[in-house]
């Protein structure tokens, strides 16, 4: 849930200040200072649509829309981060995104992870992205495309991101194996409400991965995620009468998935060239109750959700700095319940319509701390076909942002 | 029966964890440390390369097979000084290996243990990628070479204090070698003093400061930017007001660049294998420099 | 007894196995129980353990992939057959059940008869071999293990019967060269009878009570130098009975009778 800002902008740039000066006093990594980075995200959008944006069978949060058309600011990010002593690394993450005119600061991560527990040990506790599914736990300024595959955006929000803590294991094979499990307190979207006293949400993960040769890389992971909810909201929608009545759903929700992810590049030199191919499934469940709250009388129906989907997508740098990329999404929902008129105004009902999406990127990176990228989306997320174009520019000042694969 | 079992238990305790066949794992970042972790540690040693002379070392992939085996590594033996900094530190804290943690005794850092060159006096991004600690490159110069095996000596002992005399013996074998071997490259290298090149990256620094050789640019117009069309032009200037004896490039980056230059300047280009396994003949240390200096002095004539 | 036994690299890969194991068993034997199918899960073990040793016999490569196919064709075939008798002769299943099993077990004396290490072999996939698996044997039922769960837990509830058989004699065919028959069926049955009961996280119960379980096998085992199957064996029963037995005189939860009682 976001928090309306109540930083005064003057302080907002004071922070930005004196985060450039620190960058700049924090030359070396191993000094005391944290590493801090920055990173600015600026778009231009242009859609050929002028409805709302709509996903047919699914509760879509609010953070799920396709973005503003013309120029507008998109995911600024300040990451702070460093080892605490020799047990502890810890990193912070605040969002400052402008939304409709006003400045919101929202904290995505705010975590300390254990260093030497030992054995392949590690916990992770605090505010901090899921792992499961290959995309989740990454930083959308790391993405590929500007934004997240469909299917994210329609179970997840774009990202899961909760209050918990995480227990996780390298199991010491020859091949990496590693096994997880995660509580949290599920009262953001896609869970909500907080269920159980604050233990809502629970999740588990297995990756797998290894090389192939040396021009080759795999990682093939499994996970599920599962939540009590109660009263998650969605974006509002208007009857007849004029007032916003709000589709909240409580009740159990259970998501499983796989990703899959091919890495090749020509003697595991991925500087001049290298071909990403990656892949995701997702299933989720859910059976509950879906009610219009603000509606009068008061508008509810059971539910038994069946929802699943997947995304394709390849990216290929054929030339340094120069990349290339299609991503195709495709989602399903057979949704049920006992008065499919309620469904309809929760936006549950599929309409009989296969919501999907072909997008084609190219960007390109001067350094690896900036990027500009071009992408086309044509877009049947609902039944009117929308052809999107995306033009943005991703720069990432300070630290030495080390990604995972 | 019970015997049966309880001989089957000693085999298999004997076979899966005897003290007498232990060895110790060791993750060497670059092919250059796997081939001193070889020279020094031998049949006690049980190496893994993380990398190859193909790949730069400055963008590895954070691969999943890297953190499996960094969670199973005694010893890790890497350049250090930044140059890793992409993505050790990912892989350090995803493999939950407390023994090779910065600043534990299982990790060490080769290029802190000599003195670097190129260390700047302020640094910032519009200077390009530049290593705040100095030149990591330090694995050119066979002189540091020795002081880091000397400091890697005493690091097998204390994390295998059981092989001590058995390092000992073969640290004293491979400097005896190696301080020959110098003598003959220092002669050999004789007629290289004093030429001037034009290398791709600064990765040459130690080298050419041990040979005398001066390096009159670079292909790079800032470090970690690759080489553009606007820079080759700038360099062609320099080199025609100025002419140099060759243009260099390693295994891992690509040669357009360099040969472009070549063909518009008349200057010959040379690629020099850069690390062990760079060249078919180059499989330890020695091969290194002897192939080198065989190879800068062919680029010569 | 023998304190030293306890060596984490002994021991290690043989409770990852167990943990493996635990991870599908659990579920799966809770549908077992409610379908109130026992014996099923005996009788494909033992046909997938006929597979292993028709692959044995014409000389084929222990672990190799042609003997895991045939093993799991076998059980596949066995599951089959068993899924056409319950459709047609739904009165008699038990019946044919318990003859499939015997039939398997026969069968597998035969071809062993003139095989000397025969006696060994049959003991080893009836108790197991839980403490010779390897890290490398373990990898592959990770993966096989994780996608199963993935089905399951994906599409539980769409399961129909026939894809409920496929995913169960996929299962027990890497665990019963894990851990052995009798395992197989304990580690199905044992946990599920326990949770049977619980109104609410019956399935991280049965987790905990399984994985309990086998860690105090694998420990005795070591320290009594006694084979792990068979203990683990009991081992299970033991921590099934004290779960069961918590519950019931803390009187939290309300006994039901299971249906068709």
């Amino acid at each position: 849930m976001k928090k309306k800002s109540i930083v005064p902008e003057l302080l907002l740039w004071a922070i930005v200040f004196a985060s450039f000066y620190s960058v700049a006093l924090a030359a070396k990594q191993g000094d005391f200072n944290p590493d801090i980075s920055l990173t600015l995200d600026g778009r231009y959008g242009s859609y050929s649509n002028d409805t709302d944006y709509e996903l047919p069978g699914f509760m879509l949060g609010a953070e799920a829309t396709r973005g503003e058309q013309g120029f507008h600011l998109g995911h600024n990010e300040l990451s702070i981060s460093s080892n605490v002593d020799d047990l502890f690394y810890g990193k912070l993450t605040t969002a400052i995104a402008d939304h409709e005119g006003t400045t919101e600061i929202e904290l995505e991560e705010a975590y300390i992870e254990t260093l030497t527990l030992g054995q392949g040990m590690k916990v992770k506790a605090g505010r901090f992205f899921s792992d499961i599914g290959y995309l989740n736990n990454q930083h959308g300024h790391v993405w590929d495309f500007m934004d997240a595959p469909l299917i994210y955006r329609g179970l997840f929000g774009n990202q899961i991101i909760d209050d918990g803590v995480q227990l996780s294991w390298l199991v010491p094979t020859e091949l990496y194996f590693k096994v997880g499990v995660e509580a949290t307190r599920g009262e953001r979207f896609p869970a909500g409400g907080a269920a159980n006293e604050g233990k809502g949400a629970q999740a588990a993960f297995v990756k797998f991965g290894d090389d192939v040769g040396v021009s080759h890389a795999w990682q093939l992971g499994f996970s599920h995620w599962r939540a009590d909810i109660e009263d998650r909201e969605s974006g509002g929608h208007d009857d007849l009468a004029g007032a916003v009545s709000v589709p909240t759903y409580s009740g159990e929700s259970q998501v499983s998935g796989i990703d899959f992810i091919w890495k090749w590049s020509p003697n595991g030199n991925s500087r001049e060239r290298n071909l990403k191919i990656q892949a995701e499934y997702f299933t989720r469940k859910e059976d509950g109750e879906v009610e219009l709250a603000g509606s009068n009388p008061l508008a509810q129906t059971t539910y038994q959700g069946d929802q699943s989907g997947w995304y394709l997508q390849s990216v290929y740098q054929f030339i340094p700095r120069w990349r290339v990329g299609y991503r195709y999404d495709h989602l399903s929902a057979n949704n049920e319940g006992s008065d499919a008129a309620v469904l309809a105004e929760a936006g549950l009902d599929s309409e009989g319509h296969t919501p999907e999406r072909s997008t084609l990127m190219l960007d390109y990176s001067h350094s690896e701390f900036s990027r500009i990228r071009l992408q086309v989306a044509k877009d049947d997320s609902y039944e009117d076909s929308d052809t999107l174009v995306f033009l943005q520019y991703i720069v990432t000042l300070g630290a030495h942002g080390a990604h995972r694969f | 029966m019970k015997l049966c079992i309880r001989s089957i238990s000693i085999m298999l305790t004997l076979i899966i964890s005897p003290p007498l066949m232990a060895k110790i794992n060791v993750f060497a970042c670059e092919p250059e440390w796997a081939s001193l972790v070889d020279e020094l540690g031998g049949e006690r040693l049980s190496r893994y390369t993380a990398t190859t002379a193909y790949q730069d070392p400055h963008h590895i992939e954070a691969r999943p097979s890297l953190i499996a085996k960094i969670r199973r590594a005694d010893l890790l033996v890497c350049s250090g000084a930044g140059l890793e900094a992409g993505w050790l530190p990912v892989l350090l804290r995803q493999a939950g290996n407390n023994r090779v943690m910065p600043g534990k005794t299982g990790n060490f850092e080769a290029a802190t243990m000599v003195e670097r060159l190129d260390v700047p006096i302020d640094v910032d991004r519009s200077m390009g990628d530049v290593h705040a600690a100095g030149n990591p490159h330090v694995h050119l110069d066979p002189h540091r070479i020795q002081i880091i095996a000397k400091a890697l000596l005493a690091r097998l002992k204390s994390i295998d204090p059981e092989g001590a005399e058995y390092y000992q013996l073969r640290f004293n074998d491979f400097t005896q070698r190696w301080q020959q071997a110098i003598q003959q490259w220092e002669q050999q290298a004789g007629a290289l003093k004093g030429i001037r090149i034009v290398v791709h990256h600064r990765d040459w620094v130690y080298l050419f400061d041990w040979l005398g050789i001066e390096i009159t640019g670079a292909l790079e117009p800032k470090p970690g930017l690759p080489a553009t069309v606007g820079h080759l032009a700038s360099l062609k200037q320099m080199i025609t007001a100025t002419p140099v004896d060759m243009i260099v490039h390693t295994p891992y980056q690509g040669p357009r660049a360099a040969k472009r230059l070549a063909q518009i300047t008349h200057t010959p280009v040379v690629e020099l294998p850069y690390t062990v396994g760079g060249a078919e003949q180059v499989n330890n240390l020695f091969d290194l420099f002897t192939v080198t200096i065989a190879t800068l002095k062919g680029g010569l004539k | 007894m023998n304190w030293s036994a306890i060596d984490l690299s002994i021991l290690g890969p043989a409770l990852i196995a167990g943990l493996l194991v635990t991870a599908t068993h659990v579920p799966l034997g809770q549908r077992v129980l409610q379908r109130g199918i026992i014996f099923l899960d005996l009788a494909i073990a033992q046909v997938a353990g006929l597979g292993l040793i028709m692959a044995y016999s014409i000389g084929w490569e222990p672990g190799g992939w042609l003997v895991q196919l045939v093993t799991m064709s076998a059980a596949i075939v066995g599951v089959l057959l068993l899924y056409y008798t319950d459709k047609h002769w739904p009165q008699i299943q038990e019946a044919l059940i318990g003859s499939l099993f015997v039939l398997a077990s026969s069968g597998s004396i035969l071809l062993l008869a003139t095989n000397p290490h025969g006696g060994d072999q049959l003991k080893e996939l009836l108790a197991g071999q839980i403490l010779w698996v390897g890290f490398d044997q373990i990898m592959p039922v990770a993966i096989l293990y994780s996608a199963i769960l993935f089905l399951w837990f994906g599409y539980a509830r769409r399961a129909n019967s026939l894809v409920f058989y496929l995913l169960f004699a996929l299962t027990i065919t890497a665990s019963v060269q894990l851990v052995g028959v009798y395992l197989v069926f304990a580690s199905l049955i044992l946990p599920a009878l326990a949770i049977r009961n619980m109104p609410k996280y019956a399935l991280v119960y049965g987790y905990i009570v399984s994985a309990t379980g086998y860690v105090l096998g694998l420990v005795m085992a070591a320290i009594f130098d006694l084979p792990a199957g068979a203990i683990i064996v009991y081992s299970l029963a033991l921590t099934a009975i004290l779960f069961t037995g918590y519950w019931k005189v803390t009187g939290k939860v309300q006994f039901k009778e299971l249906p068709g009682d």
